[in-house]
């Protein structure tokens, strides 16, 4: 089968999916209401084509539009952070941010009732339900394939520092996991994830596509659970590697760093990816989930060790003039200075459990988080 | 050998207890493996074998001995369901107020036409009317927890279960205000309202106990379990020593204490299963004062009650539905979900028929106890499905995990 060609669409133009998750304020478990939120969603006349379900009913998507600057991406997600809360309002549910919800039993999970998700449900057993898990992905607009697949495998090495910077998910089965984002451990296990191959035209990416199918491994894109997808409908390469951070602004930000990040790296192409440059993606990748900012990543040609956090410092301080050139100035400097303090969500997460003493608690704070 | 048994059982009620209990236990589990219905169905029907109908090991209406354990079962399960309430869901959807109005007004006033056009006395329709706009709490609870049902429907259920118990106490407050004159004077009103008033504040102190003094006072997780059940034990007889209103005092305070609480979790889901032992008394209990007698007197009426009943809350709940965010599906699994009548009905009928001389008339009791005898049986199994219909219980409830 052959690949559906890459729309060409606005460079560096940004669109977020968040998956948010749904609570039952009588003990802030799951509740399985994402149906009926749509339901909701679908009588009103605003928004409905942006809410959309996933896999399990406790989970719930919004996906912006396209948006060329961070302040209007920042405005729809507000706006629609505060639709869904009307909604979540009068059907007496509570939504918050997060990677893993704090304590939530996956053998209670409930499929969306689609054949599309009973087939995955049927296809990946439990994997399906363990996929309760909540994250963002960041959509940044390509002019072609090719830029496309350059920003897939170039945007790799900074892998690490999304996950870092959006770990929020310390917490499963109301237990302290100790890493930074436990959530990622989920996707592992299904078969096709990981990154995609070193091809670095959109030609050759088709022809590694339909190599493929015609194995009959895969069936479409989505069947690619890659860190970094390439998305050609959209003309998009979508980076799915961040966990739903606890406030939208820094769900927004996150978005501002990647669009900055490839302006730098289309602008000046500072690296020609390699296949050596994957020798170190799996370490870096578990050090940042497991310690967060305080990990280790190795830089693959310097052969360097240096702490995530500084890493990111210093990337953001060389993305300066692309940050103010995509107009993401305030985005920069709240992520210049969490990484300097080594500030994450799943800190605050911890923290706030240290104080509760309660997995409950602690969703439930999340709750009230998510609202600031 | 049933001889030999009956002897025994007649020895003391204790004997006769624990011979309930354990045929309680194993009727729950027939019914629920054979006839996949409700355990407390199963619970009753025990009762109803060892009741004045069956074997009668115990005595008819229940001796004082066995009536705390009742009155215990009675309290936490109400208190339960008054806990996982949320009455500031109203003021964020307005139409879920308007749907439990209408579904209560409707069912009352269907009622009272109905009895009035077979001849009942004015006092005997409304009090049976009131009685009738109750949906059983503990019926509700009992099921949702069996079934670890969450979603809408659940939800909406256990609101609307809440709030129409008050409502029925509140009518039979203010008809025992008006019953012996035709007029309301703040006389006739007086005893009603200060039963109100000293059960809300016996409701108050209950919800301030359990939701602050108990974790504040007592750590770790089974030090609070068990001061709360001897505080509920404790309250339970007061309430009944005062002759305040248990369902007031028990369901208000869960209610109180679900407004108030910062905290979640000062108890664990019904009690850490000393709630699946307070439904398992108070079916079993229920069962054993019930009696087939009733019915062939009643039963006929109480199939009108029973079906003007289902007619009216049905229709209730789907006029403001929609309004309230609820799919047409849902809305008639909830519409079928609020048809138990229970436990709460018999104690009611027991003290307005201690209460009042106009109704003494033996139809009264016979419609209420014969309404209550089927809808025991009828009732829970409706709920079930209905809550199942709507995708709402644990799919993996009943394979033998534990917990199921």
């Amino acid at each position: 089968m052959a690949l559906e060609a890459f729309k060409s669409s606005q460079p560096l133009t940004l669109g977020v999916e968040l998956e948010l998750q749904v609570l039952d304020p009588t003990d802030y478990n799951l509740a399985p209401c994402a149906p009926d939120l749509i339901y909701w969603v679908g009588k009103q006349s605003a928004h409905s084509d942006r809410i959309v379900p996933e896999i399990t009913q406790s989970m719930i998507e919004i996906n912006t539009g396209v948006h060329s600057q961070h302040a209007s991406l920042l405005e729809e997600l507000r706006a629609l952070r505060d639709h869904l809360h009307k909604g979540a309002g009068v059907l007496n549910v509570r939504l918050c941010g997060g990677g893993t919800h704090p304590f939530q039993d996956w053998p209670e999970r409930r499929i969306t009732d689609s054949p599309r998700h009973h087939k995955l449900s049927e296809l990946y057993g439990y994997l399906a339900k363990q996929f309760t898990v909540f994250g963002q992905h960041i959509h940044v607009g390509c002019a072609n394939g090719d830029d496309a697949m350059y920003l897939l495998h170039a945007l790799g090495r900074y892998v690490p520092h999304f996950i870092a910077l959006s770990a929020s998910s310390p917490f499963v089965q109301g237990h302290d996991t100790l890493f930074q984002s436990a959530r990622l451990n989920a996707i592992a296990a299904f078969p096709l994830s990981g990154r995609a191959p070193l091809v670095l035209t959109w030609r050759e990416f088709e022809a590694y596509y339909e190599k493929m199918t015609a194995t009959g491994v895969v069936a479409s894109m989505k069947d690619f659970y890659w860190d970094i997808r390439p998305k050609p409908n959209y003309g998009t390469i979508e980076i799915r590697v961040c966990d739903t951070p606890l406030h939208v602004s820094h769900a927004a930000d996150l978005a501002a760093y990647a669009q900055a990040l490839c302006h730098y790296l289309l602008e000046q192409r500072p690296i020609e990816p390699i296949d050596d440059d994957y020798l170190v993606y799996s370490f870096n990748r578990f050090q940042a989930c497991r310690f967060g900012l305080e990990g280790t990543m190795v830089d693959p040609r310097s052969r360097r060790h240096r702490r995530i956090a500084d890493d990111i410092v210093e990337t953001l301080t060389t993305l300066r003039p692309h940050a103010e050139a995509v107009a993401a100035e305030s985005a920069h400097q709240a992520l210049l200075r969490r990484a300097a303090r080594g500030e994450s969500d799943a800190e605050h997460c911890r923290t706030a459990f240290s104080e509760f003493r309660s997995p409950q608690e602690l969703a439930r704070w999340q709750a009230r988080q998510w609202l600031v | 050998m049933i001889a030999g048994l009956s002897d025994f059982a007649q020895l003391d009620p204790a004997s006769s207890l624990g011979l309930l209990l354990l045929l309680a236990i194993v009727c729950g589990e027939l019914v629920q493996r054979w006839l996949r219905l409700p355990r407390l169905c199963g619970y009753v029907l025990a009762g109803l074998f060892v009741g004045p109908s069956g074997m009668a090991w115990l005595p008819a209406p229940l001796g004082s001995d066995l009536r705390p354990l009742l009155w215990l079962g009675l309290g936490l399960l109400l208190f339960e369901l008054g806990s996982r309430v949320d009455l500031r869901w109203l003021r964020a959807n307005p139409p879920v107020l308007l749907t439990s109005l209408t579904e209560s007004a409707l069912c009352f006033a269907s009622i009272y036409i109905l009895l009035r056009q077979f001849d009942f006395t004015p006092e005997a329709a409304y009090a049976i009317g009131a009685i009738a706009v109750a949906t059983s709490p503990t019926v509700v609870i009992a099921v949702v927890i069996e079934s670890r049902a969450r979603g809408q429907v659940t939800q909406r259920l256990q609101l609307l279960s809440a709030l129409n118990t008050l409502y029925s106490i509140g009518l039979l407050m203010l008809g025992e205000a008006v019953i012996e004159s035709s007029t309301l004077s703040l006389n006739r009103l007086q005893n009603p309202l200060l039963l109100v008033c000293a059960s809300f504040l016996a409701a108050c102190m209950l919800a301030i106990a359990i939701g602050r003094w108990i974790p504040r006072l007592l750590e770790g997780e089974q030090a609070r379990l068990l001061a709360t059940l001897a505080l509920v034990l404790l309250t339970a007889m007061l309430v009944q020593f005062y002759k305040l209103s248990l369902p007031l005092v028990f369901l208000g305070g869960g209610l109180l204490l679900r407004h108030f609480s910062e905290r979640l979790r000062i108890f664990p889901d019904h009690f850490g299963g000393v709630g699946g032992l307070a439904a398992l008394l108070l079916f079993a209990l229920t069962g054993a004062s019930l009696s087939f007698s009733d019915l062939t007197q009643g039963g006929v009426i109480a199939l009108m009650i029973i079906a003007t009943r289902v007619i009216a809350k049905y229709l209730g709940v789907i006029c403001f539905a929609g309004r309230g965010g609820l799919s047409p599906a849902k809305a008639h699994c909830l519409g079928l979900a609020l048809t138990p009548m229970s436990t709460i009905a018999v104690l009611q009928y027991h003290e307005q028929a201690g209460r009042t001389a106009a109704l003494a008339e033996p139809m009264f009791g016979a419609a209420i106890l014969a309404s209550v005898l089927i809808m025991e049986l009828l009732g829970p199994p409706l709920s079930s499905r209905a809550i199942a219909r709507a995708n709402e219980a644990d799919a993996n409830v009943g394979d033998g995990r534990h917990g199921a």
